[in-house]
């Protein structure tokens, strides 16, 4: 007989004990069936603590989440209410996390910027494709694996340990035995099959990193912010054990883990880089460059606003302009109303002294200017007279000719803008060949006065007579209209017909002479033949105008 | 470092299995990871005549029945310490029981058990017929948590029968 069979006997006596026992119970079950309902409670409770609590989670999770479903959809504001006070704390405390991972790499990145190190680990990342603020992270994070467990896997005894020098001692075989006992209700816990083993937690300031193999786990606790690279190498040295433990009988984990995971090898500690402090002048070139860019920007401000001003002040004093819009985009663009008698915008140009583009667009302007300029061209005003507006008066004055008048005086005021007209100073006078005329018969009128007996003129009155007919002959040029004159010679009683016939022709000749010296054609001159018709010493002569 | 020897403590509930651990080791953990995890891990440095052994005692919450949890615990177990409550007659019954569920876990691992709660003699049920033919089999110890009499002997006795096995 075994020990173990001895023992099965000791345990034997009761056994008939244990069957009454039974019977009763399934008596006592069949009598609770009817009151199934008051009992189910009380039986889930028991499922619950028996073997079969499985199954009671695998026959209820679908039940459960239907009726969870239901009321998320019928009473979701109880739900958000009951989730409120968690949901709250979780949120903020994942985004003052992920805050302060933020800042530290952005400092990380700024420190690092100016300084020859971070220059070559600009170069590295754009060797290696990764991007700057990994690398900075890569180089600066500062790590240190306090404690290193390799833990048979198994029963949860300590193959292996390092501890870092200067840290109070701890029960490491304790702690071994607690992280199998924790990994397996872990893995318990969460039922997936194949998966779902503890990895990493935070136990106070450290981060425990667990890695699992067939044989052995390896457990690190770190403190600090261990870059992704360590996770790698901790499965490396795990699977390099195994590797070595494959097939080799005999393998010595403890000497073999003490071997793998050299502990004074980068793998364990890391030191905080040396940080060489800052230096100053990358922020004084900043700064630098940052006040030059300012105060350029402030004066280009000043400058634009100042060129603004002056273009806006030219135009408001041009009359018949209007500025519409103005705006700069590289060189001033003007949109301008402009009257088409107001100044040209060459001027705005010349006046502002650069280079403007200008979109004009005619209107009618009531300023005093281009309404003149108008009057002006609609009235064909001529040299002699002008004209003047103010306030859409328009003042005409200098001389014009009736015909003129006639024409023209009744369009004045229909001139767009013109509200009034005023003619006070303005003098109609004849037309220019009612002048021609009168002079002509003025002319007609006159004679060369000869004395008595002789054909002899005294220069004064025949220059007189020469520039009067020189005005005629000017007039009728600039009306291009044709005057010829019929020139005669008188003689007085006295004296033989024969010496008055030839003082007569003499008188004639003069005059005739005399009208030639006053610009006179010849052919615009005719003698009339001997037929005296006053008894006079005198020359006369009758214009007639064609 | 010396050589780590796994031991469970298995009994049914409250016969002084925690009690027993917070007498014999140093305290490492706190007991409510009996209560969350189901199982609390100590250890503590033996010292033998030409050795030392360090035994990792696992401290699993009581039950009189292995669930697939505490299956998972004793999983590699060197050595066993089969408690009872002296007080308490089912409970060698229970412990009895354990063991023999253990057995399909574990190979013929060393054993030891300790009837409980000597100070509580008067009361007691075990008989010590019954103890007497158990120690044929089993070393069994009679002791007290609370005034800490036969406990080192028991570990100790366990601690040298898991480290003679090789
Ligand atoms: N009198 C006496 N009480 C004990 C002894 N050992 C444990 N107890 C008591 O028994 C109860 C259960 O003990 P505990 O260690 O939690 O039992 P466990 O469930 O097996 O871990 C507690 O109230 C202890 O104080 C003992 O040796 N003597
Ligand atoms: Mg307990």
């Amino acid at each position: 007989m075994t020990k173990y069979q001895q023992l099965r006997e000791l345990l034997l006596g009761d056994e008939r004990r244990a069957l009454q026992r039974q019977q009763a119970q399934i008596d006592a079950l069949s009598d609770a069936h009817a009151d199934l309902a008051q009992q189910l409670p009380a039986l889930i409770e028991a499922a619950e603590q028996g073997p079969a609590k499985p199954a009671l989670h695998q026959a209820l999770s679908p039940v459960v989440a239907a009726a969870l479903d239901d009321s998320v959809r019928r009473a979701p504001q109880r739900i958000v209410d009951a989730l409120f006070p968690i949901i709250g704390p979780a949120i903020r405390k994942a985004i003052a996390e992920a805050l302060r991972g933020f800042v530290l790499d952005i400092n990380r990145a700024m420190e690092m910027s100016f300084t020859p190190r971070g220059l070559r680990w600009r170069l590295e990342s754009w060797r290696s494709g990764v991007p700057f603020a990994q690398v900075v992270l890569k180089h600066t994070l500062s790590y240190r694996i306090d404690h290193l467990f390799l833990i048979e896997r198994e029963a949860g005894i300590l193959l292996y340990r390092y501890s870092a020098p200067e840290l109070p001692d701890l029960d490491a075989d304790a702690i071994a035995g607690m992280l199998t006992a924790i990994g397996d209700f872990v893995r318990d816990s969460v039922q997936a099959p194949g998966g779902g083993s503890l990895a990493s937690a935070t136990v106070g300031e450290h981060l425990l990193l667990v890695r699992e193999g067939p044989q052995a786990t390896l457990a690190a606790f770190v403190r600090g912010v261990p870059p992704a690279a360590l996770h790698e190498r901790l499965s490396q040295k795990l699977e390099d054990l195994h590797r070595g433990a494959a097939g080799v009988p005999g393998f010595d984990w403890p000497i073999e883990a003490a071997r793998a995971l050299d502990v004074t090898a980068a793998l364990v500690v890391r030191g905080e880089e040396q940080r060489a402090p800052m230096p100053k002048w990358p922020w004084i070139v900043l700064a630098l460059f940052l006040a030059i860019g300012f105060s350029w920007l402030i004066w280009q401000r000043i400058e634009q606003g100042r060129e603004r001003a002056q273009l806006q002040s030219i135009v408001a004093a041009e009359p018949g302009w209007r500025l519409i819009a103005l705006d700069r985009n590289g060189v001033w663009q003007l949109q301008l109303l402009r009257d088409p008698d107001a100044r040209s915008v060459a001027h705005l140009e010349k006046q502002f002294g650069g280079p403007v583009e200008v979109d004009e667009i005619a209107f009618l302007s009531l300023d005093d200017m281009p309404i003149a300029r108008r009057a002006e061209r609609t009235l064909a005003i001529p040299a002699t007279a002008s004209v003047r507006v103010e306030r859409g008066v328009l003042a005409l004055s200098g001389e014009v000719d009736s015909a003129w008048a006639e024409r023209y005086l009744p369009l004045a005021s229909a001139i767009a803008g013109v509200r009034d007209v005023d003619t006070r100073a303005l003098r109609i006078g004849p037309t220019a060949r009612e002048r021609l005329q009168a002079l002509a018969e003025e002319l007609n009128r006159r004679a060369l006065v000869f004395p008595r007996g002789s054909a002899d003129v005294d220069a004064d009155q025949r220059s007189a007579l020469v520039a009067e007919v020189r005005r005629l002959v000017e007039l009728a040029q600039s009306l291009d209209v044709r005057i010829a004159a019929t020139v005669t010679g008188h003689s007085d009683e006295g004296g033989s017909e024969r010496r008055n016939r030839l003082l007569r022709a003499e008188r004639a000749q003069i005059l005739h002479d005399s009208l030639r010296a006053a610009g006179v054609g010849a052919d615009q001159i005719v003698i009339a033949v001997d037929n005296p018709q006053a008894l006079a010493p005198k020359a006369t002569m009758h214009w007639e105008i064609r | 470092m010396s050589e780590a020897r796994k031991i469970c403590l298995l009994g049914d509930f409250a016969v002084g299995k925690s009690s027993l651990v917070a007498r014999f080791v140093r305290n490492t953990f706190s007991d409510k990871y009996l209560t969350t995890v189901g199982v609390k891990v100590d250890s503590k440095e033996v010292r033998l005549t030409d050795r030392a052994v360090k035994l990792v005692v696992w401290d699993l919450a009581g039950k009189a029945e292995l669930d697939s949890l505490n299956k998972t615990y004793i999983r590699g177990a060197h050595g066993l310490m089969l408690v009872v409550d002296g007080t308490r007659e089912a409970s060698l019954r229970a412990a009895l029981y354990l063991w023999m569920q253990s057995q399909k876990q574990l190979a013929q691992v060393p054993v030891v058990l300790m009837i409980n709660k000597l100070d509580m003699i008067d009361r007691w049920e075990v008989s010590s017929a019954d103890i007497a033919r158990l120690s044929e089999s089993v070393p069994t110890f009679r002791t007290s948590a609370l005034s800490g009499e036969g406990v080192e002997a028991a570990f100790t006795t366990l601690a040298q029968r898991v480290t003679e096995r090789p």
